[in-house]
This record gives structure tokens, sequence and C-alpha cells, in this order.
């Protein structure tokens, strides 16, 4: 680019203009400054938002706009020949509720907590797939399966309840503590998937022992119109079809009413090993969503409604009668169950609902801050559909063996207050009811819970220093209701807990930040390590809950270094967890005698943990062509009370990404061709508990992948295509992190086809 | 245009209330009043009787496996010895029961109608080898072509040694995807159970 500025004589008319909006309200913003960097000039935003720079040369300029109370925005800007028209959104300091993270890390180097994030292309890269599967793109993240079509996220070394999820700033309440039940959440909802890692933020309450998964809808649109995305996959090795579409649109000025509709359909067959079909493996997956923004300049409000609803077969060669029959499907060398293609989904399986409905309202006091309301319910309705042994299998056809039906109310309030003396901060208070049902075979008795929350928190900006202090107060009654021979006795637990924490994050240099967090959090014991009782069919065992089990509580240390910059990303965590009363099904060592023969059985206990490790990964512009992405992660737990490891821990693994973008041909470069390869590897789990587990962890293994894509312009449209092949040579392994690693190996060779289409109608 | 965004938004409004607000059914149970563990379960095996005919005497004996409470919970089960005479045969009738259920299901129906589906396995092992022998021979059969034994009606055979042992009751199911075959590991356990087992000549 230099190059042409020595020989041509510069362009200097040129202008950047623009309009700069409210970013909490969508409305023009007045008084903003918009400042030229390079040649220290600049304007304010006039009444209705609109700035212009002018008389300006070809070539890079960063503009920083900035207004009291409101996060510092910068924009690069490469001007060649026309006028740069730029639409600028400003955010409050102070965030809204869910913002924190949100915004924070729109701002890029806002973030307090050490946080990571999937959007842009690397998110689109992950359509198609759960939302645990996209997860695991990112550094410190793993899954945890059951099978191939049920995945759960795993943080740190740690899933299940140990890690809270937030969906549309709500917790996201299932029936968490299941190992084979996925997370109820569309990640199509959401244009960036955000992962906190740090010592728990306190507004979000109890459970974040491993960290915070949060799934925020898209921003709302900003311009009046109807607007829209189609994304299209399509997966060779289980032939499942994904298709999601979003309309949405901004009616006029005098109604600022914006609106969308989201839909999401996903089908999949029998998954195939590079041996055999895994019989009864296809699921199918109906998502929607709505939602509806009307805001003024003091006052936001939005509506979000959605709903999950999933049918997943459950192989059928893993359904086991007794420990006799594991270990029969242990020694065979593939599943006893043959099978071929199919779409069919037979018992068993499940059938999940989540709903999800959020009021959110703010409003702001000009000489004071702004108040926030959220009003939240969900219901989830799980129902699981075993194999049925008797005649009348036409009369009980549509009848689940197991159901539970969990209802949740929320109502979140909370205050921010106006920048003080460079402390921004807020208070707040939270109130959370459940009930859960069951119905059908016994497993989790029915309770009420209701639980209250207070928190404050305070963050102090100086140059390049920030620090935030936050400190909340929990308490959870749980009332469990349990019928013995017609006489129900309800039980009452209560359990209380004051967290704080602190996070530190210095800029050592632009782009490059250090982070330290520090926090401690808790978890209320749920109600099946209370009381679950008898034999659990999936895990062949006797699971016996304690009524006795206090709460957990982890004491976490983060510090973690991060570089943005444009050819060189990378991020460094290092993290240390010790949780005090980590709950943890002990083996009895005894075999209790059932109708199915004896099973061994165990009881909830609890020991003293700690997980530590580090996790990586750098993105590294190579040259103007090449790219290349690495990251690893590495987990130790270790189980301090019986001085053993803890099992069901990620072993060690690392993966490589290797991609070339064309950049000799400008066709190819201007439809940012690109063409790479990818490798990952994953270590044996050699740290597992002795005689803890019906068999030994399996082989490490590695797999290969190819990958490439463009972008298809047809007139004004871009549509965005990749192709990609995962277990490029079809290599059979097993996984130490999946349930069914006893029966069946992982998924053969996947060719991935993927398209996203915008949808615009203007005016 | 701006119509349709109007339009859109309206009709899609209105679609909305077609699939939302269709949850909380009325006759759901209430959380604050539980149901009977136990009562739910679907195939609840709590009893299985065996009737032994003695061929010579035509004298009845009934032995019973008992686990009123569930597996796994509660009390261990009641498991009553199985006496035999030596160098008998008898006709023995295997019986399922769940008495959770009010009148008690007998569970042993639906295997006899699902015959295809199922075999039991019938194991002696002797407490030590003392030459005392006890042998099956299954007389049921299913409907497969050719029949495959079932296993609902056997008789068993003890020869002329006395002495102890446990006598293994095995029902193997085959779901969907599995043909049913003979060989013991096929299929997956259903049942299995055992009865303590004394042959001797009864004391007059």
């Amino acid at each position: 680019m230099s190059f042409l500025g020595a020989t041509a004589q510069p362009i200097c008319h040129l202008k950047i203009k623009g309009i700069v909006l409210d970013g909490e309200t969508n409305q023009p913003f007045e008084g903003v400054s918009v400042f030229l960097k390079e040649f220290n000039v600049g304007t304010v935003s006039d009444a209705k938002g609109r700035f212009e720079l002018s008389k300006l040369c070809e070539g890079e300029h960063e503009v920083v706009y900035s207004f009291l109370g409101y996060k510092t925005y910068v924009a690069k800007y490469k001007l060649t020949e026309e006028t740069v028209y730029d639409r600028v959104l400003l955010h409050t300091d102070t965030c809204v509720l869910e913002s924190v993270t949100i915004y924070g890390i729109k701002a890029e180097n806002q973030a307090t907590y050490t946080t990571a994030v999937l959007d842009g292309k690397s998110l689109e890269k992950t359509r198609g797939l759960s939302l645990a599967d996209a997860l695991k793109e990112l550094p410190g993240v793993e899954v945890y399966r059951t099978g191939t079509s049920i995945a759960k996220p795993v943080i740190h070394g740690m899933y299940g309840n140990r890690v809270l999820m937030l969906n549309a700033g709500l917790r996201q309440e299932g029936q968490q503590w299941g190992n084979e039940h996925a997370p109820e959440i569309d990640p199509f909802v959401s244009d960036k998937l955000a992962v906190i890692k740090g010592a728990s933020v306190v507004r979000y309450g109890s459970d974040a022992i491993a960290g915070v998964v949060v799934v925020e809808p898209r921003k709302m649109p900003l311009e009046r119109g109807v607007f829209g995305e189609m994304n299209l996959v399509g997966m060779g090795n289980n032939r499942q079809g994904t298709a999601s579409a979003i309309l949405e649109g901004k009616l006029g000025e005098k109604i600022p009413l914006q609106w969308r509709f989201q839909g999401t359909y996903k089908k999949a067959g029998n998954a195939k090993t590079p041996q055999y079909y895994l019989a009864n493996t296809g699921f199918e997956e109906k998502n929607f969503s709505y939602s509806l923004a009307y805001n003024k300049k003091w006052f936001e409000s939005n509506l979000f409604y959605s709903q999950f609803n999933t049918t997943l077969g459950i192989f059928s060669g893993a359904h086991i009668g007794s420990l006799a029959d594991l270990q029969t499907a242990i020694n065979r060398t593939r599943p006893a169950v043959t099978s071929h293609f199919s779409y069919d989904i037979q018992r068993p399986f499940q059938h999940v609902e989540h709903e999800l409905v959020r009021l959110k309202l703010a409003a702001k006091i000009y000489a004071l801050g702004k108040v926030g309301l959220q009003l939240g319910r969900q219901f989830n309705d799980r129902s699981e559909f075993d194999l049925l042994r008797s005649s009348q299998a036409n009369l009980r056809k549509d009848n689940p063996q197991l159901q539970f039906k969990l209802t949740t109310h929320s109502v979140d309030a909370y205050f921010e207050h106006k920048p003080v003396a460079k402390l921004n901060g807020s208070f707040g208070v939270a109130y959370i009811r459940q009930s859960n049902v069951w119905q059908g075979r016994f497993l989790i008795p029915n309770f009420i819970s209701n639980a209250y929350g207070i928190f404050a928190t305070e963050k102090w900006v100086h140059r390049k220093f920030e620090a935030e202090l936050g400190i909340r107060y929990d308490q959870k009654n749980i009332d469990v209701y349990t019928n013995g021979n017609g006489l129900v006795q309800k039980t009452p637990h209560f359990f209380s807990q004051t967290v704080a924490t602190i996070a530190l994050a210095y800029m050592l240099r632009e782009n490059l930040t250090l982070r330290a967090d520090f926090g401690t959090t808790w978890r209320p014991p749920t109600v099946n390590e209370l009381y679950s009782k008898g034999l659990h069919h999936g895990a062949a065992a006797i699971e016996n809950g304690n009524p006795t089990i206090r709460p957990e509580k982890a004491y976490k240390a983060v510090v973690s270094l991060e570089n943005r910059g444009e050819k060189y990303k990378s991020s460094l965590v290092f993290y240390y967890n010790h949780i005090q009363d980590y709950i943890y099904l002990k083996p009895d060592l005894l075999l209790v005698q059932t109708t199915r023969g004896a099973f061994p059985s165990f009881t909830y206990s609890q020991i003293n943990a700690r997980f530590f490790g580090t996790d990586a990964m750098t993105d590294f512009q190579l040259t103007k062509a090449f790219q290349l992405i690495w990251k690893g992660a590495v987990v130790l737990a270790r189980n301090e009370t019986e001085n053993q490891y803890v099992p069901f821990v990620p072993p060690f693994r690392y993966s490589g990404t290797l991609r070339y973008s064309p950049h000799f041909n400008q066709f190819l470069k201007k439809h940012q061709a690109y063409v790479g390869v990818s490798c990952a590897r994953v270590e044996k789990q050699h740290r597992v508990p002795e005689n803890a587990d019906y068999m030994p962890p399996p082989p490490a293994y590695t797999l290969f992948g190819a990958e490439m894509g463009a972008d298809i312009v047809f007139g004004k449209y871009t549509v965005v295509c990749s192709l990609e092949i995962n277990n490029l040579f079809d290599v059979s392994y097993r996984d130490y992190m999946n349930r069914f690693r006893y029966f069946n190996d992982e998924m053969g060779r996947n060719v991935v086809f993927r398209m996203k289409m915008p949808l615009t109608f203007r005016y | 245009m701006r119509n349709l965004s109007k339009k859109i938004l309206l009709i899609g409004t209105m679609a909305l209330f077609l699939f939302a607000c269709k949850k909380n059914k009325s006759a759901d149970p209430k959380p604050d009043t539980p149901l009977d563990p136990g009562a739910g379960e679907s195939e609840n095996i709590t009893r299985v009787a065996l009737y032994l005919t003695n061929q010579s005497t035509s004298k009845i004996d009934t032995v019973e496996w008992k686990d009123v409470d569930g597996d796994g919970i509660g009390n261990p089960p009641v498991i009553d010895s199985l006496i035999l005479l030596p160098n008998t045969t008898y006709n023995v009738q295997l019986k399922i029961f769940d008495d959770t259920k009010n009148p008690a299901d007998t569970i042993s129906h639906e295997v006899e109608e699902e015959a295809d589906n199922h075999i039991f396995h019938y194991t002696f092992t002797p407490k030590t080898a003392n030459g005392l022998l006890v042998t099956t021979s299954i007389l049921d059969k299913d409907k497969l072509s050719p029949a495959l034994p079932l296993g609902l009606n056997f008789d068993l055979t003890t020869n002329q040694n006395s002495g102890e042992g446990s006598f293994e009751v095995v029902l193997r199911h085959f779901g969907p995807g599995l043909a049913k075959t003979t060989n013991p590991s096929d299929g997956e356990e259903d049942l299995k159970i055992a009865f303590p087992t004394k042959v001797e000549i009864l004391q007059k």
C-alpha cells in the first residue's frame, strides 16, 4: 500500500462521515467527541448524532469516539477514493445485567475477567454443531459426551452442575445434573458465544465453579427495513441437514420497534464409525425464537421468547441390562446391534422441550444512573423413553418411562450508579423459584426451591489499569417432597453463602492485556446429590443420594495474558481451583443384589479437590497468505482427601490449523478463498483413580482434517460457503470423555458443507 | 417497504401464539403431592416364583425370590432355598410378578407373548464338586422358525448324589436389531437371580 502512495500524488479531499448512536437506546447521540488520532483534530456529533471529518488523505486513519461515562471506541478506516460512512454505537461503561461480558467484549480491551469469545468466522465454522461442540473451539473448553448426539461443555475440567449457562440473560434451568442431558440452547440464536473462565462473576450467582457460558441473542437491527440471514449446513456422515433462518426489522422513527424471528431445524440419521453404523443415533431439533424491542432514549424494553425441542435417539448397542452385559459389550470389538443408515428414531430416546420467556426493562434516571428489571420464566420438560418389554407396547407407545417437569421463575433487579470519581458500580437483587415434578420411574424427588441473592460490584478504571470488586450473598431453600407408602413427607434444606471476587486488568501495551482474577464461588447441592436412589440403568450402578451433603465452595485464581493484535492473537491462561467439599459419587465397594444381578453401589460423598492447569492459543498471520492457529489445554485434577486422581477429567489435547489464503490472484483474494489443513492430538488419560472404572482409558489418537471456503457473490448478495472434512483418514478411535466409550468407536469421516446467505430488503 | 416490516411483524407475532403457550397441562401432578416411587415404574420385577411339580409324587412346591421394595432400594431381597430330592424330575413353571401394581402384574405373560425376543438360561453350580448334577431341559418354544426354546416351562432333573449349590435363572432379551440366539452371552439381561439349592433325602 505504501508504494502506491510513493508513486502517485496522495488524494487529500476525502471524508469520513457518520452517525453516533447510543448503544443502549439506539438513539442519536449528541456531543460525542470524534477525534482523529494522528492529526490531533476532531469534531463533536450534532443533535442528530451526525459528524464529518473532511480533507483527509488517502490511507489509514484511526478515529477515537468518546463520551464521559461511555466506553471509548476506536475505529480504523482505510480511505481510498470515496467518502467513508460509518455508524458508531457507544455503550455505557456500566453495563446492563448480562452486558458485562457482551459489551465488555465488544469494546475489546474492556473485559476485566478472563473471557474467551467465539464469534465471526470462527463461530460460522461451527454452525450446525451443538452448543457444546461449538464451544469446544475455545481453548480450555472440552466436551463430555454420551454417544454421538449428546454433549455437555467442560470448562477447566468440570462440567454439568459446575458450569453455569446464561441463556438470554437468564440462568439456563434444565436438568443439568444428568450426564446425558445436553444444554437446551440453540447456538444460532447468538452471533457471539462467550465463556468466562475467570473467578465467577458475582452478578450471576451460584454454581459457576468452573466458569460461565454466555449465550446472548444477537443485537436488534438498527436500521429501518427488513433484513435476514439464512444458514444451511449439510453433514455427510450422519446425513445431517440444518437450516436456520433469521428475519428481523425495525419500524419507523415514530414507533421505534425492533423485531426478530429466528428458527432452526435439524435432522440427522444414524452416525457411522469407520466400520459400522450406530443404530438409533439420529436426532431431530426444532427451535425458534422471537424478540421485540422498544427503546427510547431514557427507556429500554426487550422481550425474548425461545423454544427448544429435541428428540434424540440413544445408541441401541449401549443399552445394557446388567453389569455382565457391560462386560460383554466391553469385550466385543464392535457392537452386537448391527445397523444401516436410517433417520428412524426408536426407543431408547429422549424428548426434551425447553421454553424461555424474558422481559427486560431499564430506565435511565439522569442524575443517578440506571435501574433495570428482568423477569424470566423457563419451563423444561424432559421425557426419557426406554425400551419396552411388554406386549402392551402399542398402548404405551407414547408414554415415557421417566419424565421431569421443571418450572423456573426469576426476577432480577439492579441499579447502576453514574460514574463517581472513576468508579462505576451497581448493586442488585435476584430471586429464583423452581418447582420440579417427576413421573414414571423414580430418580429424583419433587422439590420447590426459593433462592435469593444480593450483590454489589464496583469497577475502578485508571488509565491502563482496571480493578473490579464484587460481593454477593445467596441463600437457597429446597423443600423436598417424598412419598413413602402414601405418606407425603416434606424435608426442608437451607443453604447460604457469601462470595467475593476481585479482578485486575492491566494493559501492558496496545492489544496486550494482563489479567488476574481471584474469587470464591459456591454451589448448593442439587436434588440428585441429596436424594437420588436406586439403579441407574445407563451407568450400571446403584446411586445413593446423601441428604447431609453440604454446599461446595471453590477458591479460584486465574492469571491470563491476552494479545489481540491484528496479525498476532494469542491467549495464555493459568488457573488454580481449590474446591472444598467437592461432591462426587464414591464407590461403596459393595455389590447390591437386584433382579438383574449384582450392581456396584455408589454414594454421594465430599472431598477436597484441586483442579489446575493451563490453556493457550495463538492465531498467527505468518505471511499475508498463511495463517497458523494452535491451541492446547492441560488439566490436572487431584482428590486431596483420598490422595488420588479425580475421574472423568479431559486428557491433554492440542490442535493446529494451517490456512492458506491465496494472495497472488485478485479474484481469489476478493472472494476470500482459503484452503487449510488441521490436526488434533488427544493423549491417553493416565491420571485416573485406580479400580474406579470398568475399562481402562482409551489410547491416544490423532485426527486430521481439511477445509476450504470462499465467498460467492451473486449481484448484491454474498454467500459465504465452506467445505470441511473431519477425521479425514477415517480413523477408528475412542475418547475418554465419551460415556459410550465402552460400546462403540467415535464417528468416522464427516464431510461438512456450510452456506450463509444474507437476505436484505432495503428501502 | 415500511409496511413489509410491519406486516411480517404482525403475521409472525400472531403465528407465534400458535406455537407458544402450549405448556403446563392442568392434569400434571403438583410438586407437593409427589407420586410413590415404584408406583410409576413401568416394569418392576419384585417377585420370581418357581412352581415345582414332583413328577413321581405330583407334590407341588413353590420357591420364591422377592424384593418388594424394588431394585437396589431399601431392604435386600428375600430368597427361598430350593430343596430337591435326588434322582427326581420336577416339572417347573416360572412366573415373574410386579407386586407394586394392584392386583399384581404377571410380567411373565408379557415375556410369553414376546417369546421370539426372550430366552431363559438355567445353570446349576455345585458348592463342591461331589458328583451332584442338576440338569434342565426347556419344554416350551417360541414362534420363530426354526423354533428356539423359551424357558417358562422346563424339566429339572437331579442325579443320585446329594449336596449344595446355586441355581441361576437368567432371562435374556433381544431388543431391536438383535436376533434371538441360544448363546447365553447374546442379548441383554432382563433378569438374573440365583436360588441357594440343596439336594437331600428328606427326613421323615
